[in-house]
């Protein structure tokens, strides 16, 4: 073999491999530089993941740092129709795991999108079991879920979360936007099997804050406990009850029966939801007369020892009120202490008028009646009495009894808890905080005094005796209401609320207590209904408080 | 090269291999090339251009090895060969140096994936670890719940005590209070050596002496 055609065929072979490998280089620039962004884009499809972290939510204590709702990792089971090889097999394997039913399943993972969920916030064994069964295009997903760990134990308070773990009504709502957090961002690379290979980024979120509440969770058993037995007792639709320290408007309980388990808020009805300590209106009566006796005492018309003879009812136009009880004499001559103390409905319109109507009118506004008192919880009423203009001659004939006003059960604690506080009125709250409530002087010390010595007499000499705790001044008054008559005129005979609101020790209340009873049925009076509920209350409230016994025996 | 060059000028070479048998042997190989690159070397004579390129080539040989183009002037029996040690010595470090450049991203990359997947992991442990502090303060609260407290002492007979006792430091007297949750506890409830229900005021000397000091 020649030199000369060694080198042709050695130059032949260098031109088909220079050929060879340009043609290599054009088809990678073709893939790198033209096609590039295209495969890379279905690369990242195929291994790249990215997906919301969700935040999780706060924690809600109570005053003593018991946990009243916790957040806890689910399994939610997820799938990707286009990857699900046989949608009937995955169904028929999942259905009895899941508890769905197989046709639902498959129905859903022949679903035309790129992704369905299955079954969300199950217990994590749940998750375990469809994870073993490693079918193509179905995954398993951490979710947070809202947890109520004390199951029935201030259910309308605290609220509930929706499936995306938003706030929907109560605390839960009320402070959602602190509870929640912020949502993270993760991308990962991963494996064909679903390992993760590597973080592209992880954008963490921001946990939800914790949330402490004024709430006493044993105080709050103890008023739902006991507003259970009255209900029993006594046959009522239902009731609340609420306790408050007046000197910082912290709310200690607030109770409302029927209960029902927290964890299950959305199937409960929609009335046994309503907080109706803040968002139910009702008619005083009796226990409202403590404002017509304040607007009195502080206008300087009376002091609690000035007597009125009065008779066993009186006629105002066209409106007569009556006493509550039949063996009225003729006349009698009552002070001032003994119309709060007898709940003398003709000594209070009498005082009434006394007053007068801008004088009756200021006092209610000063005890933040007919406005909302602005407590941190969703929707408050605001009560609600007929603007002063709009009053008829026979209005103050009822308003001083309690009747034609409508205000809330936390309005009218909050209006006692101003009388206990030496006069200062404080905002009602349900979150712990540090910042100031606001406040204002709503009666002179001195008339806040007068008031708590003559709501002391109410029960140790008065309608109240049933309120009595023993070791302890109580200084109350019980109330009695009507209940507007279904067809919208009048009041009913029959259907009554039975209330009582004290304050405890009397001469340096600890705390202020109110029990509002919706219809019962066996008995309707508030000293027989609610008066005694209010002792078993106060009694537990302040030793759970450890307020030492005033007074001995 | 240089210290070849040097050793040939060393008189001691001159004298021990003029004589010696390795000597005479070069000295005939070298005889035996020179006859046969002669023709070669008329050939060259005759093709001008390929003489120039030979003296290039030559020039380039001088250039890599100066000592190999003088060895037939000063020893005309010797010939030096390179030093083939160098030169392997450089493949061998270029290809170490190729693999490595090829497999130490490789490596690394290996490495940063094995790092990531156990990172990973230990994120999913954490994840993990949280969840069950999550599930048993969940639990916590649920066994510590009042409701379920209640319930369980109830089961277990046990009653709010029938008396409670605050002691007033300033006053240097102790107050009994009788429990309306022990005026509502059945009779059984209450241990027969507390006595009365009632309220007691008691001074805190006087219990501790045995109850001797009334009147204070």
């Amino acid at each position: 073999m020649s030199l000369r055609t060694t080198n042709k065929r050695l130059r032949s072979s260098i031109v088909f491999v220079v050929v060879v490998f340009a043609l290599l280089i054009a088809r990678a620039v073709e893939i790198q530089v033209v096609q590039g962004a295209e495969y890379a884009a279905r690369a990242d499809r195929q291994h790249i993941r990215e997906f919301d972290t969700s935040a999780k939510r706060g924690v809600i204590y109570d005053r003593n740092g018991e946990e009243l709702a916790v957040s806890q990792r689910m399994a939610t089971v997820v799938a990707d129709p286009q990857m699900i090889e046989d949608a009937a097999a995955a169904a028929a394997a999942l259905s009895p795991i899941l508890g769905v039913e197989q046709a639902l399943l498959e129905e859903k993972l022949e679903a035309a999108g790129r992704f369905v969920y299955l079954a969300r916030k199950l217990e994590p064994s749940t998750g375990e079991q469809v994870s073993a069964l490693k079918i193509r295009g179905v995954a398993v997903q951490p979710e947070e879920k809202r947890v109520y760990p004390k199951g029935s134990l201030a259910p309308q308070v605290l609220g509930f979360v929706g499936m995306e773990n938003k706030g929907l009504a109560g605390l839960e709502f009320q402070y959602d936007e602190h509870l929640r957090g912020e949502t993270g961002r993760r991308s990962i690379i991963g494996d064909p099997f679903g390992r993760t290979l590597g973080v592209l980024f992880d954008r963490s979120g921001r946990e939800g804050d914790s949330l402490v509440l004024t709430i006493d969770e044993d105080i709050q058993y103890a008023a739902e406990h006991e507003l259970m037995n009255v209900v029993e007792r006594y046959g009522a639709l239902g009731a609340s009850a609420v306790v408050l320290d007046p000197r910082s408007g912290e709310i200690l309980a607030m109770a409302n029966v029927p209960l029902f388990d927290t964890n299950r808020y959305g199937a409960e009805d929609e009335s046994m939801r309503r907080n109706s300590a803040v968002t139910d209106q009702f008619e005083p009566g009796s226990t409202f007369k403590m404002v017509v006796v304040a607007a009195a005492l502080e206008a300087g018309l009376v002091d609690p020892e000035t007597t009125f003879a009065l008779g066993p009812s009186i006629t105002l136009y066209d409106r007569t009120v009556h006493e509550a009880h039949e063996d009225i004499p003729a006349v009698r001559t009552m002070s001032v202490t003994e119309i709060l103390a007898q709940s003398s409905n003709v000594g209070a319109v009498t005082l009434g008028l006394e007053v007068g109507e801008k004088g009756l009118v200021d006092m209610i506004e000063r005890f933040g009646f007919t406005r909302k008192t602005g407590v941190d919880f969703p929707g408050e009423a605001a009560g609600y009495m007929l603007p002063q203009e709009d009053w008829s001659g026979t209005t103050i004939a009822n308003i001083p009894i309690g009747q034609g006003i409508s205000v809330t059960p936390l309005q009218l604690a909050a209006a006692y808890g101003a009388i206990a506080n030496d006069g200062v009125y404080v905002q009602p709250h349900l979150a712990k905080g540090t910042e100031l409530r606001p406040s204002h002087q709503a009666v002179s010390p001195e008339v806040a005094r007068q008031l708590r010595d003559m709501l002391l007499v109410t029960v140790s000499a008065g309608t109240g005796k049933a309120a009595a705790v023993k070791g302890y001044s109580v200084a109350g008054k019980t109330g009695t209401a009507q209940k507007a008559a279904e067809d919208g005129r009048g009041y009913s005979n029959d259907r009554f609320i039975a209330s009582f609101i004290g304050m405890v020790p009397a001469d340096d209340p600890a705390v202020v207590v109110l029990v509002v009873v919706d219809e019962p049925t066996l008995e309707y009076y508030g000293s027989i209904v609610a008066a005694p509920a209010f002792a078993q209350i106060a009694d537990f409230a302040l030793r759970r408080l450890e307020i030492p016994p005033t007074i001995s025996q | 090269m240089a210290v070849a060059a040097r050793s040939w000028q060393h008189p001691r070479w001159e004298y021990d291999e003029s004589g010696s048998e390795a000597a005479r042997r070069s000295a005939a190989r070298a005889q035996t090339r020179r006859q046969v690159d002669a023709p070669r070397a008329l050939r060259a004579q005759s093709q001008p251009a390929r003489a120039q390129s030979q003296s290039a080539r030559t020039t380039v040989d001088r250039r890599r090895a100066p000592v190999a183009v003088r060895e037939p002037v000063s020893a005309p029996g010797l010939r030096l060969v390179p030093r083939s040690r160098t030169r392997l010595g450089s493949t061998l470090l270029l290809t170490l140096t190729l693999a490595l450049s090829l497999l130490l991203p490789v490596a690394l990359n290996t490495l940063l994936v094995r790092t990531q997947i156990d990172i990973a992991q230990l994120q999913r442990r954490q994840d993990d670890l949280v969840a069950q502090r999550s599930a048993l303060r969940a639990q916590q609260a649920t066994l510590s719940a009042t409701q379920r407290v209640k319930e369980t002492a109830d089961r277990l007979g046990m009653v709010t005590p029938a008396e409670v006792v605050f002691i007033d430091l300033a006053g240097a007297v102790s107050v009994a209070q009788v429990t309306s949750a022990a005026r509502a506890a059945p009779e059984l409830s209450v241990p027969a050596v507390l006595g009365s229900t009632e309220p007691v005021r008691q001074d805190v000397a006087s219990a501790a002496s045995g109850g001797d000091a009334a009147g204070r």
